[in-house]
């Protein structure tokens, strides 16, 4: 324990928007919480103000304009239908991170209550982890392949495929904590006082088995949305009408030597995009841990 | 002498180990807990002690209904403790707590103290009011810690403060019977004595019960009304405190005695040590199962198992020759 001063000083916790800015505070001292805070951010920020930055549609031709290196007129070129790369890519970000965002929320939902039953039911945990090993045999990028072929090109198909693929993987991680957690004698103190298993699960133990969870949960997002490259490149994501980031680098793969920019361009925004989301897991990771806040004093 | 409160019958538990060989057809067993009976008294305290690994936490454990028992029967208040369903035991767990050994492991990293606190309550359906934070603030102060600290977390307190919370959160529904495993082992030894003393405060202000159960015999003498000495698993000898420690009447009891430090270099008498090894619950000894360590074994020791027999006022002790005991004990220093 600290000084006696140190503790009455952080007495009354403090209220409404104080409270706020000191939480604030708190997250963005993390230097990976607040790279991948910025990173993160301003992706999603063009995402969502994307029609407003560009005037130009992102499927309007111009035949005349055709591969055209960044110039001020086209801020990262045209392709070779002459459509404006930055308006592309602006616009795909919307269905690349869509995708992403739903299958973190299947996996949060599916991955983390399939991995807590299977850590807290014995009886249970051969059974589901079983059927998570039959689905892990396969890589994971040829099991999406598979299943989004067998349900036919849509953005729904991407997002199944891709849930059907992590939430084995999602449920593995949790469940692996969820064991440990389960031991220790807090959990035993809960079921002395009579708290039901949904009580004890969800209050005592997934709380303690987050860690591992937001950082799994980070991943699933960033790789979600590079899987979805590679289906929409194999043309088995959206339909091309709707270009996906993943569309783009499909598109532009033919002209790679005579103009780079149309792969690069949306390649770049999907590392910054995984980049920033596995910087704000890990930073959330600490952040969110109580024993954390002790450094500030 | 006042109603019992809980009545515990030749209580068993059996672990079977899992044995990789699938050619092996007995499994081994542990007999961790091996017909084990005792009572405790409304407002009373009874210490178990034992060497690690003699099964007393495991005796906690199963009167608690957290481990299920082998066989045996628990009488709690006039409930049937083993056979309930899970709802029936909801119901009867605030009456029941339990303070664990290690400060550290047995509160939650994630919530305040005051949920730490309140949570006997809230699984027991009571809602967040007002009056239920006022009433956490209030045990808070009854274990000597400002209600200030409501907000904080776990990690921002010593062990011995720990142990406090984890004592406020026990007695927060008010229980008959808190089972204490090794309440203050883990504690520096002058912490143990404020910790001790504030259980004892309690005790007298709430009128509960207690099953102290511990390693260190002169911190169980210190709290206990009655002593219950477990090895390998069976109660060698069950007395009152001072008689116990007056006129000890099993080997075993004997030698824990001889093995409590005395505080001055003169008065060190010859030291009477258990020799040896505690011998694996696996293949407990024939007989009597201190008869290897025993300094005055027999051969009726080793080949007949004592029962606990009545050797005066409140006290029983299993030896065939508990009546000789004390002359030979004292033939022998």
């Amino acid at each position: 324990m600290q000084s006696h001063i140190e503790i009455d000083a952080v007495e009354d916790e403090p209220t409404g928007l104080a409270r706020f800015y000191a939480t604030a505070r708190r997250f963005m001292r993390n230097r990976s919480f607040a790279i991948g805070a910025v990173l993160f951010g301003s992706v999603v920020l063009v995402t969502f103000l994307g029609p407003l930055l560009t005037d130009v549609s992102p499927n309007a031709l111009s035949m005349r304009n055709r591969f055209q290196p960044p110039s001020f007129d086209n801020l990262l070129g045209t392709d070779n239908l002459g459509r404006d790369m930055f308006a592309r890519v602006i616009y795909g970000a919307q269905l690349s991170l869509m995708i992403g965002t739903s299958v973190v929320i299947l996996n949060a939902i599916f991955g983390v209550m399939l991995g807590a039953l299977a850590g807290f039911y014995a009886r249970l945990d051969n059974i589901l982890m079983r059927i998570a090993d039959a689905l892990m045999a396969f890589p994971a990028v040829l099991l999406a392949i598979g299943i989004a072929a067998a349900l036919g090109p849509s953005s729904m198909t991407a997002i199944i495929a891709l849930s059907v693929v992590y939430v084995p993987r999602t449920a593995r991680v949790v469940r692996s904590s969820v064991l440990v957690v389960k031991e220790l004698d807090f959990v035993m103190a809960a079921r002395a006082s009579g708290a039901t298993d949904f009580r004890i699960i969800m209050k005592h133990v997934l709380p303690n088995s987050m860690a591992p969870m937001i950082v799994q949960l980070s991943f699933v997002f960033a790789y979600s949305v590079l899987s979805e490259a590679v289906l929409s490149f194999m043309g088995l994501g959206a339909p091309p009408t709707v270009p996906s980031w993943g569309i783009l680098i499909s598109e532009g793969r033919a002209y790679m030597r005579e103009a780079a920019w149309l792969t690069v361009v949306p390649g770049v925004a999907i590392a910054i995009t995984a980049l920033g989301l596995n910087l704000l897991g890990d930073g959330l990771r600490d952040v969110l841990d109580p024993r954390m806040k002790v450094e500030e004093g | 002498m006042s109603k019992v409160l809980i009545n515990v019958a030749n209580l068993v538990k059996h672990f079977t180990l899992a044995t990789s060989n699938p050619f092996v057809r007995d499994k081994p067993v542990v007999r961790a807990v091996d017909g084990v009976s005792f009572t405790v008294s409304e407002g009373e305290t009874l210490g178990l002690v034992g060497e690690s690994g003699c099964g007393k936490s495991t005796v906690g454990r199963l009167i608690l209904n957290l481990l299920p028992a082998s066989s045996g029967a628990v009488e709690f208040d006039g409930h049937d403790i083993l056979s309930m369903d899970s709802a029936g035991m909801r119901s009867v767990r605030k009456d029941l707590q339990i303070i664990f050994q290690d400060p550290h492991a047995s509160l939650n990293p994630r919530m305040t103290v005051e949920e730490i606190i309140l949570e006997p309550l809230y699984a027991q359906g009571h809602k967040r009011t007002p009056e239920l934070r006022a009433y956490a603030a209030e045990l808070l102060e009854m274990v000597g810690l400002p209600a200030r600290f409501r907000n904080r977390h776990p990690h921002q307190f010593s062990g011995g403060q720990r142990q406090r919370i984890g004592i406020a959160r026990a007695i927060a529904p008010k229980p008959k019977l808190v089972v204490c495993d090794e309440a203050v082992s883990a504690l520096d030894v002058s912490v143990q004595a404020q910790v001790i003393n504030l259980m004892q405060d309690l005790k007298a202000k709430m009128g509960m019960s207690y099953l102290f159960i511990g390693h260190d015999l002169a911190v169980v003498r210190h709290i206990s009304d009655r002593i219950a000495v477990m090895y390998l698993g069976r109660i060698v000898e069950i007395a009152r405190c001072d008689d116990l420690f007056s006129r000890p009447l099993h080997p075993y009891t004997q030698a824990l005695m001889a093995a409590i430090p005395v505080a001055h270099p003169r008065l060190r008498h010859k030291r009477d040590r258990v020799r040896g090894e505690l011998p694996s619950p696996l293949s407990p000894p024939k007989g009597c199962h201190f008869h290897p360590r025993c300094p005055f074994a027999q051969d009726i020791c080793r080949s007949e198992a004592p029962q606990l027999r009545q050797m005066g006022d409140e006290h029983q002790a299993s030896c065939h020759f508990a009546e000789d005991l004390p002359e030979k004990a004292t033939a022998a220093q």
